[in-house]
């Protein structure tokens, strides 16, 4: 029996990423140390977040760390720091110093036995890559649920394709919910690479494609069961990234599959509403564009036309908003984001009489980025927004006055665009006697010149 | 009908094999810039700009 103890525990030993087994079984932990504390001290260089770890997995007393003598309090501590090492670890793998400082975590605390989930998914954004396949000959027989998915090309030592990891991804919600998890972790903890974003992004992105077509059923409430079910799976995820602070790629990745979710998840409004809201409370400069397209998309998917109020303002804030819309327009279709702006800003003016939107408003008016049929709806707001305020909002008449005077110069506008408003006030069901003598302003004459 | 749709819902219609050949390009830590990738994914969902 003690034999087989002996034959086992040299079989454990010589699981190495770096040595072939029969070096790695003769080996004593004081080498290995020795010889894995070089790539250790080239990361502290690189990195002097890795200098951390030195008083925990680079001690010397790490040397005689048995796992198996540790109490369960002591292994869930040492699991802390190995999962902590690790993210710090991920942008790293391709060199080699980081490879020898992982082989210490394995020959001594062994981590592919006891940290099994997250090592694989360390590595798994370089599964092309010959060390990931050394990996996979070094796991135990039995491996996480999740990633069971892996026994074929563990048996057979070939390459793991990435359509096999979506297969998976789009089958067993753990694992896609490990993989994101891990994502997030890395990202809160500021030890994300662009490498792993854009991996996540795109498992994540074919997954969710794959889900919603796997959900598509002839019958309604059973394909909105389905939808509402994934949306529940990957709505907190998307949720978190999308305001993820200080990380824009993470938050351009959540764009990214929040447009797949809501192009083909038939969201309703209110789940739409609400990755509106998310992602113009986690923007910021950097990622303004992107949002901004994202934006346009789902409000492509919303009947609602009208912005929230949390949407309007932010879209306030940016820059030079209607000629961005109007850039953006040129490969996707912008035209509902502006008009719905344009509503809440009118929307905004009737009730509350804050005229600050109108230059706007008229900017999004004459960009003509706007369909006919929303210049018209527009206009014909525009000119009972008058009627609409009231003595209390605008008790000295100001307001009013400034906005006849501007309906005046929007009238008077060039192009093709003044057409369409011109012929959109002509044809608004408004008495115009009434209005401007209510704006103390002349807007027929505009009129009279066009017929 | 000012409440009228100015134009009908569709649900995007992408293969997925469409969808996949973005991320197929390279591995990942050879793959361009995240926001590329938005913006050719965003290609493929977001409806045709039309002439106002």
């Amino acid at each position: 029996r003690s034999t087989l103890n002996t034959k086992a525990l040299k079989a454990a030993h010589s699981k190495s990423l770096i040595f072939e087994p029969r070096v790695a079984a003769g080996q004593t932990f004081a080498e290995i140390y020795t010889l894995c504390r070089d790539g250790f001290e080239e990361l502290c260089h690189l990195d002097p977040r890795f200098a951390y770890f030195n008083n925990s997995l680079w001690s010397d007393q790490s040397q005689e760390q048995d796992r198996t003598q540790m109490t369960k309090d002591e292994n869930a501590a040492l699991d802390k720091h190995i999962e902590a090492f690790l993210h710090l670890c991920g942008s790293r793998l391709r060199l080699m110093p980081a490879i020898k400082a992982i082989e210490w975590l394995i020959r001594r605390f062994r981590i592919h036995e006891f940290n099994t989930a997250v090592l694989i998914t360390t590595f798994l954004p370089y599964h092309t890559t010959p060390v990931f396949m050394t990996l996979l000959s070094i796991l135990p027989s039995e491996l996480p649920v999740e990633y069971r998915f892996l026994y074929p090309y563990i048996k057979s030592l070939t390459a793991l394709p990435r359509a096999a990891i979506v297969t998976q991804a789009t089958n067993s919600p753990n694992f896609l919910s490990g993989l994101s998890q891990y994502t997030l972790e890395s990202c809160r903890t500021k030890q994300e690479y662009p490498a792993l974003i854009s991996f996540w992004a795109g498992i994540t992105a074919e997954a969710v494609n794959r889900m919603l077509d796997k959900g598509r059923s002839g019958r309604r409430a059973i394909q909105t069961q389905n939808n509402l079910a994934l949306l529940q799976e990957i709505g907190p995820v998307l949720s978190d990234a999308m305001v993820m602070k200080d990380v824009p790629g993470l938050r351009i990745a959540s764009y990214m599959i929040v447009t797949i979710l809501a192009s083909k998840g038939n969201l309703g409004d209110e789940a739409l509403r609400s990755f509106m809201d998310q992602l113009v409370l986690g923007w910021t400069p950097d990622t303004h564009k992107t949002g901004l397209v994202c934006l346009c998309i789902l409000s492509q998917f919303r009947s609602a036309k009208q912005l929230s109020a949390r949407v309007t303002k932010a879209l306030l804030k940016v820059p030079e908003i209607a000629a961005t819309l109007s850039e953006i327009n040129k490969d996707y279709r912008a035209d509902r984001l502006a008009n719905g702006l344009a509503l809440a800003l009118v929307d905004r003016l009737s009730k509350k009489g804050d005229i600050r939107g109108l230059p706007v408003v008229k900017s999004l008016l004459v960009s003509e980025l706007l369909q006919k049929k929303q210049v018209k709806v527009l206009c014909g707001m525009l000119l009972v927004a008058p009627f609409r305020v009231n003595d209390e909002v605008d008790p000295d008449g100001q307001i009013r006055k400034e906005l006849g005077s501007w309906l005046v110069s929007l009238s008077q506008a060039g192009g093709n665009a003044g057409d369409s408003i011109r012929a959109a006030i002509k044809d608004a069901d408004v008495d115009i006697d009434e209005l401007e003598l209510k704006l103390g302003t002349s807007i027929r004459p505009t009129l009279a010149i066009e017929d | 009908d000012a409440e009228m749709e100015d134009y009908d819902i569709h649900q995007a219609v992408v293969a997925p094999q469409h969808l996949a050949d973005i991320f197929n390009t390279a591995p990942a830590f050879a793959m361009p810039p995240i926001e590329d990738l938005f913006y050719q994914v965003a290609g493929l969902f977001s409806a045709k700009p039309t002439k106002a």
